[in-house]
Order: structure tokens, then C-alpha cells, then sequence
């Protein structure tokens, strides 16, 4: 029997409205949070081509959740209230290592890179959403829930709360919220640092709910008043229009596929992170970073 | 998703853009400061050696001061700048008109822009590209 519960990114559609449009008058009057017309076009386009794209495929995930349900589940947790509890949790645990992974492989980048490539930060960046990304592996993150003995109904409902959470999160206009808050909750702080390209932000802070898996990972990188956020990609899109938004790294994955010349470079080009090439002619973010590193190094010993 | 859905949706994505568009206008064109200063934050090894800005203020090229093989370009996007360090085989053709340089990129994400130039600058402009470019520009054209 499959549960039937509401959708709740859909409900939230016109709060979503709402609330941009309430960032929008806040950072007209006050300066603090900045919008721009065709950017915010193009964010808004890609949500709602993400919720087209995402519902024409619903069907054929449930199916295929069930299907692992139905056949390799191990124990059956029932729906009470605790279990969403632990689905919200391990959800979000399977969502940072998602994330983690569409920042690192460039199969899932090409799908994720959608949400990064808007140089503006503002409640309608949140709504920047992929229509690919269930061309990825990101479902097989999920599995382990299922097999578990989570029902996919619970799952699909608490990957939706997740979501919405991720919302408010997207606005310049809130600096800090309370320590105790900062120290567990992904906040707008946090996740200003996951979508900067300054080389020192690169790569931190995949969080969707909780900061913790972060700082449980490794991949914890605190806001610096000292070094404001660049928003957008190291290499930024010169395009609004969202068709070559939403597929310029397919067209990237798909030409460097056809011109490699082994099987291992096909394969690379794949899997290894996006800025990868065999003759090391783009650079990857570790390489970027390690030229800053190396930046900081002679400017220190400049300075002594 | 109903028909009535996707009307209220992009009703609701028009008025936000156009509020946007009004709440917050951009008024900036690209100047010398403005140029270097992106493209620095994007490309710090590289040393530039000036900035040939198009005269509708929307796109610059920025030459090297070591590496005639490549060179830089700023484009303003909305409000901000996408900046690119092009060589000769990122360039797919140079056509070069009365009213400025239109340039084609093997890039997906960039497939054109017009520097917008005349006179003099033009011809600087012109030979820049020209000369970082692996095959004549008339061929590519
Ligand atoms: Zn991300
Ligand atoms: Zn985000």
C-alpha cells in the first residue's frame, strides 16, 4: 500500500513568491540584498522547469524505490512519528553525501552546476533547481534508506521538507543567526560559503540541513567578515537563456567524451571532478585552490 | 502540473523579473577599473597590460603583458562581468564590421559577443585577435 502523503514543495510555492518579493523591497530599501532582472528571469524559469522536469519523472522513481522496498528492505519501520524523524535525518545525512559527490564527479556536477550558476545570491538563487538531476547516480544514495526499512513515501515527503528548509538559507539580507543555532543548522552564513568562488570557499559546506555532517566530514569552512563571497562559477556562464543553462555541462561531458581518445580518459571525463582533462589544460578546484595556497605562501614570505 | 498552474507560474515569474528589473536597474558600464579589477579577481597570475573597452561599455579585451597566445576578455552580464582568458583555438570566427569586431567562441555557455569599436581601436583590436588566432579569421568566418 503506498502512503499517500502532501507535497510539500509544492505548497510552498507561493510563500516562495512571497517571500522573494519581500527580500526584493528589503534590499531596494535597505541595500542589503541585491536582485537583477533577467538573473532573476532565469532562477525562476529554472525552478519551475525543475518541478515540470521532476514530476515527469516521479512515477519512475516511486516505482523503482518501491521496487528496492519491496525486495530488499530488511526490517519494515512502519510510519510513526519517530520514523520521520530518522528519515528526515538520514536523509539529510544521504543529501550531504549527494551534494558532495555533484560538486566532485562531473556526471552529477552536470546536472547541480544549474544551481551555482547564477552570480547573484537571493531567495530566487534557492529556486535556480536542476532538470537533470535524475539523470545522475544521486538515486543510489537513497538506497540504503529504503533497504533499511523506510517506507519511499516518507522519504519523498522528507526530502520535500528538506528542500523547503534550504530556502531561507539563500538571502545576504540575514548575517549571523545565534550561536547555538550556526553550530548545528545550515544558515544563510553557511551556505554563502558553499556558493562562493573565492578559492578559499571552494568545495565547504554541503550541508542541506544540518552544518554537522560538515564539520563530521571535514568539509567545514566558516564565513570570513575579512573575505566577502563572489557568488556564481570559477568559470561563470555568459548566458541568461535557461536552455544552455540547464544543459551546458551535458554538451561539455558529451563533446570531451567524443574527442578522448581511451577509454579511461571517456571515463574520467565522467567521474573525475568538473575541470578535469588529461593534459591538465582546465583546472579543477584542487587546483585552484592549491595556486591560492601557493598565492598566499609567496605573499607571506614577501611580507617577512 | 494544469494548465492553470503553468499560467499562474510564469505570470508570477514575469512580475518578479519585471520588479526586479526595476527595483534595481543597472547603470554600470565596463570601465578600465572595473575591467582589471574583475579580471584579476579571476585570472591573478596573469599580468594585464591594459583594457580595449568596446564603446557601449559591454565588452573589453584585456591584453597580456607575456603571453601574445592568449587574451582576456570581460563581458557585462546583467550587473555583473563574465571574464575568460581566450586562445586562438577558443575562437571560432572574428568578422569584423563597420560598426565593431563580432566573435564567435567554441563555447556553449559563450557563443558570441560584438566588441563594439571604430577607427584606430578597431584596428588594434583587430590585430590582437588576429594574431592569437591559429587560423585566419576568414576562414573560420
Ligand atoms: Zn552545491
Ligand atoms: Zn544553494
Amino acid at each position: 500500500m503506498l502512503l499517500d502523503l502532501p507535497k510539500p514543495t509544492e505548497l510552498a510555492v507561493p510563500a516562495f513568491v512571497l517571500l522573494c518579493f519581500a527580500e526584493m523591497f528589503y534590499g531596494w530599501k535597505s541595500g542589503r540584498a541585491r536582485y537583477e532582472g533577467k538573473d532573476t528571469f532565469t532562477s525562476l524559469v529554472m525552478g519551475l522547469g525543475s518541478t515540470i522536469s521532476g514530476a515527469l519523472t516521479a512515477s519512475l522513481f516511486l516505482v523503482a524505490s518501491y521496487w528496492v522496498w519491496d525486495n530488499f528492505r530488511l526490517f519494515n519501520l512502519g510510519a510513526a512519528p519517530w520514523v520521520f524523524v530518522l528519515a528526515f535525518v538520514l536523509d539529510d545525512l544521504a543529501y550531504y553525501w549527494i551534494h558532495r559527490f555533484g560538486h566532485r564527479m562531473r556526471w552529477m556536477w552536470a546536472a547541480h552546476v544549474i544551481h551555482h550558476s547564477s552570480q547573484h545570491y537571493n531567495l530566487s538563487t534557492a529556486l535556480r533547481q536542476t532538470w537533470t538531476g535524475q539523470f545522475t547516480p544521486g538515486f543510489f544514495f537513497k538506497l540504503p534508506l529504503f533497504i533499511m526499512g523506510i517506507e519511499p513515501a516518507i522519504v519523498v515527503f522528507v526530502a520535500g521538507i528538506n528542500l523547503i528548509y534550504q530556502f531561507w538559507i539563500h538571502t545576504e539580507a540575514i548575517g549571523r543567526m545565534p550561536r547555538w543555532f550556526e553550530a548545528v543548522m545550515n544558515t544563510p552564513s553557511h551556505h554563502r560559503v558553499h556558493h562562493a568562488t573565492n578559492p578559499k570557499y571552494l568545495d565547504a559546506n554541503y550541508a542541506g540541513v544540518f552544518i554537522i555532517w560538515d564539520k563530521l566530514f571535514g568539509t567545514y569552512v566558516p564565513e570570513d567578515d575579512a573575505e566577502p563571497c563572489r557568488y556564481g562559477l570559477v568559470r561563470d556562464l555568459g548566458t541568461f537563456n535557461p536552455l544552455r543553462v540547464a544543459f551546458h555541462e551535458w554538451v561539455g561531458i558529451f563533446r570531451d567524451v567524443w574527442g578522448a581518445r581511451t577509454w579511461r580518459d571517456r571515463a574520467l571525463f565522467l567521474l573525475a571532478p568538473p575541470g578535469w582533462t588529461p593534459d591538465g589544460s582546465r583546472k579543477t578546484s584542487d587546483m585552484i585552490k592549491a595556486e591560492w595556497r601557493a598565492r598566499q605562501q609567496a605573499e607571506r614570505q614577501a611580507a617577512e | 502540473m494544469d494548465p492553470i498552474q503553468l499560467i499562474g507560474s510564469f505570470v508570477a515569474i514575469a512580475l518578479l523579473a519585471l520588479v526586479a528589473r526595476w527595483m534595481f536597474p543597472n547603470k554600470a558600464d565596463l570601465d578600465d577599473a572595473r575591467v582589471l579589477r574583475n579580471f584579476a579577481r579571476h585570472f591573478p597570475d596573469e599580468m594585464a597590460s591594459g583594457a580595449i573597452i568596446g564603446e557601449d561599455g559591454k565588452t573589453a579585451l584585456v591584453p597580456l603583458v607575456s603571453d601574445s597566445t592568449r587574451v582576456g576578455l570581460v563581458i557585462a552580464m546583467g550587473d555583473r562581468t563574465v571574464c575568460r582568458l581566450v586562445a586562438g583555438a577558443d575562437i571560432a570566427a572574428v568578422i569584423r564590421k563597420d560598426d565593431g569586431l563580432h566573435i564567435r567562441f567554441h563555447d556553449f555557455t559563450q557563443p558570441n559577443t560584438m566588441l563594439r569599436l571604430s577607427g584606430d581601436t578597431l584596428e588594434s583590436a583587430n590585430n590582437l585577435l588576429t594574431s592569437i588566432t591559429i587560423r585566419p579569421a576568414k576562414d573560420a568566418a
